[in-house]
């Protein structure tokens, strides 16, 4: 039997999932297989996994629940192990470096925030802080050529490229502090200026949003802050993604 | 959307479960989680689009008219500073994340986002989930492209 694969979890951890349901269209039931002080948490796999919304949803709503309950190694979706052998195979082979993980996750959640720029509040302030631009605006608003246009737009985006790294770095140093770990991933044109997850206490959230609320005083003229969780901790899994805040 | 997860999160400081809007973690459950080796992670098509889609190539000749415009848009008579900071913030939280207008770029990168959000209301509404995004995602793209 096929394994649709939820997230790894200690031996004791309660695993209380009686009102859950696993992916696919049959809403399969969720089990636990166990070895040693470690278990997994898998449904029979649905026959063809598609990614659909419901699907996501099922995946997330277990791992919250494992979340609340104790510590969790969450899979990401679609990840499926053959059969029952190789599960627990992989789960012995690894087992100190899962204890390790869930030592690092015990009692912590991720929220990932996400920063983009109040893209005509930014573009005004980059107009006004520099005559050569307010020429230029002038002029190709008017009607002036192709070339100046071209020009106008050239320095603009790379005044917005100088500002995306400068917000950037001034939200992560008022969240970073909040946080025990912080993984971002790298900003890329027309994603957000910012995209980081950061591994916080359970009991230290509140003092997250505080800081996530004084960035949003400081900078959310310009800046949108958008931050979701508690979510399980799917940034901080692997130890070379993530470093140390 | 920030301020409904905003409230969210501070209404559930104590840990609540639920866990923002679907396409807020949605590169999250795709793109990470542990990995091992053995096991198979089916790939998903069209669902991995969506990651995709969002990034816009930037440098090129469109994107700079496209910027060129946006600021010839701008009213810069208007002066920003007759609204007090804190007026600014109230009026920012009461109207949630959206810019008043959408600009060159953060209007394309929204675009998707709505189109997934539109098609989850859709779905919910008719009680139907089996319906997929990426065809009109793509037509939305072609106009941005043209």
């Amino acid at each position: 039997m096929t394994f649709y694969l939820y997230g790894i979890i200690r031996g004791d951890h309660p695993a209380d999932l009686s009102s859950h349901h696993g992916v696919g269209p049959d809403r399969p039931p969720l089990r636990v297989l166990r070895d040693g002080g470690l278990a997994v948490v898998v449904s029979e796999a649905p026959r063809d996994l598609r990614g659909k919304r419901r699907d996501l949803i099922a995946h997330q709503r277990v791992l919250d629940a494992l979340g609340e309950q104790g510590a969790v190694l969450p899979f990401g979706f679609g990840v499926v192990s053959p059969d029952e052998g190789t599960v627990l195979r992989e789960l012995a082979a690894g087992a100190a470096h899962f204890s390790h993980l869930l030592d690092e996750v015990d009692q912590m959640v991720e929220i990932n925030v996400k920063v983009t720029h109040r893209e005509d509040v930014v573009l005004r302030q980059i107009l006004l802080a520099d005559p050569e631009l307010l020429r230029l605006n002038e002029r190709t608003r008017e009607g002036a050529g192709h070339q100046d246009r071209l020009r106008l737009g050239e320095l603009v985006a790379g005044a917005l490229d100088v500002r995306r790294r400068e917000d950037a770095s001034a939200v992560l140093d008022v969240l970073g502090p909040a946080a025990h770990q912080v993984s971002t991933v790298p900003s890329e044109v027309g994603g957000p200026l910012l995209n980081a997850s950061f591994l916080v206490p359970r009991d230290g959230m509140e003092s997250f949003h505080d800081q996530v609320a004084v960035a949003e005083r400081r900078f959310g003229e310009w800046l949108e802050i958008r931050a979701v969780g508690p979510l399980p901790p799917y940034s901080f899994v692997d130890l070379r993604a993530s470093t140390a805040a | 959307m920030t301020v409904a997860t905003q409230q969210n999160s501070q209404a559930s400081g104590s840990g609540g479960g639920r866990s923002g809007s679907l396409y807020d973690v949605l590169e999250l459950i795709l793109d990470r989680g542990l990995v091992i080796d053995a096991f198979v992670r089916v790939s998903l098509v069209g669902i991995e689009l969506l990651t995709i889609d969002v990034r816009v190539v930037v440098a090129s000749v469109d994107t700079y008219l496209r910027f060129a415009e946006a600021c010839n848009r701008l009213d810069l008579t208007h002066n920003s500073k007759s609204e007090t900071l804190p007026e600014m913030i109230g009026s920012i939280t009461e109207k949630g994340a959206k810019g008043k207008s959408k600009g060159a770029l953060s209007g394309a990168v929204e675009t998707v986002a709505e189109s997934f959000r539109d098609g989850r209301e859709e779905a919910s509404g008719k009680g139907r989930d089996d319906e997929e995004q990426p065809r009109r995602r793509s037509a939305r793209r072609k106009e941005e492209a043209s």
